[in-house]
């Protein structure tokens, strides 16, 4: 028995949030709302509906 | 079953209609934001779709090409910023309608003509493609290919740089990168330099996705061009009258012409044909002053044409296997990773595709007609979306797309290389798109000369060598001296847009009078043309210099 970190989410997350503010976002509720959104959308469709090995 | 029941049996899938779907949302999408371009949003797509079977991916794909078609004229005619290259010309009237408080009726009408063009020219193909198919398996031997190859290239090198050198260069990079991986007639490796990711070659989609969609967010992230443009909010009324609708008439019918022809030629798309039909149409009209001030002839007759390429584009790339315009490039290389190659064998091959291909274009037209007339007011305040939203979401898009095409980081890495490669051309002003082309026809050519090299020491020069090919030469290098020529005559301030090269300078004039008598109207005035009032003010001031002398 032992847990499985997903590597994927954590990473484009960041990465996201970091993209945001440098392209000259400072809003941080809306920043780590979207970044979550998309993130979860990503990970959702591509990952585990489309299969694509993230 | 006949090939035509066959194609349109293909078509009757929900699955389709949800990809078309899909394919409308994002091309309304991608034409409205100004910095996206279809070619963009097509490559994006592509990796995207590769599992899908061939036909659904075409519906994607397609429908992101037409819609695109329809939703780039929105921000052409509220901010003055045309939504893609394809409606650059739709600008010159469009905008000035918008501050004359006919946003609406330039928005309709524009929607309309749009889909009488591409209507058309879906005729245009479906008339043409299979006798320009038929003549091309006759007629077209390795020299021919390799010749038609060359005339492509160099009609995109010819258009799409004011700096002919550069237009050069950009192909002939292009060809270099075409020549890595294995060469297909000795299966030799070429400057893979030991690497197993560039043994099949550079990968093609990653190189479109880089140097046409992550050059222009690296662009962004650099330069922080925030848009102030706050788009024109009154409307005024949507639907022309029937007055106005006669008034078109002979700007759409000429303007489509010119469209039908210009998207016939290689390379050549809707950007150029728009400002042609823009030109064409101001000469035949019977109010040639009223174009560039919110003429809706110029509005009529700019997105006719540029609409009208899209069928050319298709014949051209369908019938010849030479794509008829940058977003045509990446559906060949959707298509030949699908294990089908556009050419004249497609025709003998797949006849049932080439219908199905037809309806889907039809079908994406009357949708995307439908959803411009409804949605317009909607599609408005996309404008208002944020960019850095905007921005980050579609990198990471891009990520994940590209990583889907081979589920290889390798792939991503090439397309974060032609990111920078593209930023860099950017910066240099070297057109991205003869490197594409170069690239993606470089093989073909090189094949094509190998073999007619091959050929010709064991038969006289001209049973090898036909009129056909010795004129598609000549024709590419004309296309390529004559803009040089015709540049080196102006003044090299005069050398400075696309516009400028293809307007002449009267035109041009007039459309600067214009621009610069709707900014002296203080209570109209946006951000948008502040430029254009100061360099009206830098004029002014020096005329009246000028006169104190």
């Amino acid at each position: 028995m032992g847990y499985r970190i997903e590597i994927f989410p954590i990473a484009a997350g960041l990465l996201m949030a970091s993209l945001m503010l440098v392209y000259g976002h400072r809003r941080w509720l809306s920043l780590i709302i979207y970044t979550v959104a998309v993130t979860a959308f990503v990970y959702v469709v591509f990952g585990m509906l489309l299969r694509i090995p993230l | 079953m006949n090939a035509f029941a066959e194609g349109l049996n293909a078509l009757l899938d929900v699955q389709i209609l949800l990809n078309m779907g899909v394919g409308l949302v994002l091309g309304f999408m991608v034409g409205a934001f100004p910095g996206i371009t279809a070619t963009m949003a097509v490559a994006l797509a592509a990796g995207f779709t590769m599992t899908l079977e061939p036909v659904q991916g075409l519906a994607v794909m397609l429908t992101i090409y037409v819609a695109a078609n329809f939703g780039d004229r929105v921000p052409s005619i509220l901010i003055n910023t045309p939504g893609t290259p394809a409606s650059i010309a739709t600008t010159l009237d469009g905008y000035p309608m918008a501050k004359q408080g006919k946003a609406g009726l330039a928005l309709t009408v524009s929607a309309i003509v749009s889909a009488v063009g591409i209507l058309a020219s879906l005729v245009l193909f479906s008339v043409a493609a299979v006798p320009i198919a038929s003549f091309a398996r006759d007629y077209f031997r390795s020299p021919e290919l390799f010749a038609l190859v060359i005339f492509g290239i160099a009609i995109m090198i010819g258009i799409s740089s004011k700096s002919m050198v550069k237009g050069i260069l950009a192909g002939l990079f292009g060809l270099m990168l075409g020549t890595v991986g294995t060469y297909a007639a000795t299966a030799d490796q070429r400057f893979t330099f030991g690497s197993l990711e560039l043994v099949e070659g550079v990968n093609f989609i990653a190189v479109i996705i880089g140097l046409f969609g992550i050059a222009e967010l690296f662009d962004q992230l650099l330069t922080h061009r925030k848009n102030r443009v706050r788009p024109i909010s009154s409307l005024g009324r949507w639907w022309p009258t029937w007055g106005e609708m006669k008034q078109t008439g002979r700007a759409t019918a000429i303007s489509g012409g010119v469209g039908l022809g210009v998207g016939l030629i290689p390379a050549a798309g809707g950007d150029i044909a728009g400002l042609i039909g823009w030109e064409q149409a101001r000469r035949a009209s019977k109010h040639p002053e009223r174009f560039g001030k919110g003429s809706i002839e110029g509005v009529a007759a700019s997105d006719t044409a540029s609409s009208a390429t899209l069928g050319g584009s298709l014949t051209t790339t369908m019938a010849l296997g030479i794509p008829g315009d940058s977003v045509m490039a990446v559906m060949i290389g959707s298509m030949i990773i699908w294990g089908i190659t556009p050419g004249p064998t497609l025709f003998t091959n797949r006849p049932d595709l080439v219908v199905s291909i037809v309806g889907i274009m039809l079908l994406a037209t009357l949708l995307s007609l439908g959803l411009s007339l409804v949605r317009m007011k909607g599609m408005v305040k996309l404008l208002d979306v944020p960019q850095q939203y905007l921005w980050s979401g579609i990198l990471i898009f891009c990520i994940i797309g590209t990583y889907a095409t081979s589920n290889s980081l390798s792939t991503v890495i090439t397309m974060l290389v032609f990111g920078v490669v593209g930023v860099l051309l950017k910066r240099m002003q070297v057109p991205a798109g003869p490197v594409v082309l170069g690239l993606l026809l470089g093989p073909l050519a090189e094949e094509n000369l190998a073999r007619t090299m091959a050929i010709l020491p064991t038969k006289p020069f001209f049973s090898v060598v036909s009129p056909i090919a010795i004129a598609l030469l000549v024709l590419a290098v004309l296309s390529i001296a004559l803009p040089a020529i015709r540049a080196a005559r102006k003044p090299r301030e005069q050398r400075a847009s696309l516009e400028e090269s293809i307007l002449p300078t009267s035109s041009i004039e007039q459309i600067e009078h214009a621009r610069e008598e709707l900014a002296q109207d203080p209570e109209l005035l946006t951000s948008t043309v502040r430029n254009i009032e100061k360099k009206g003010a830098r004029r002014a001031r020096r005329t009246d210099k000028e006169n104190e002398k």
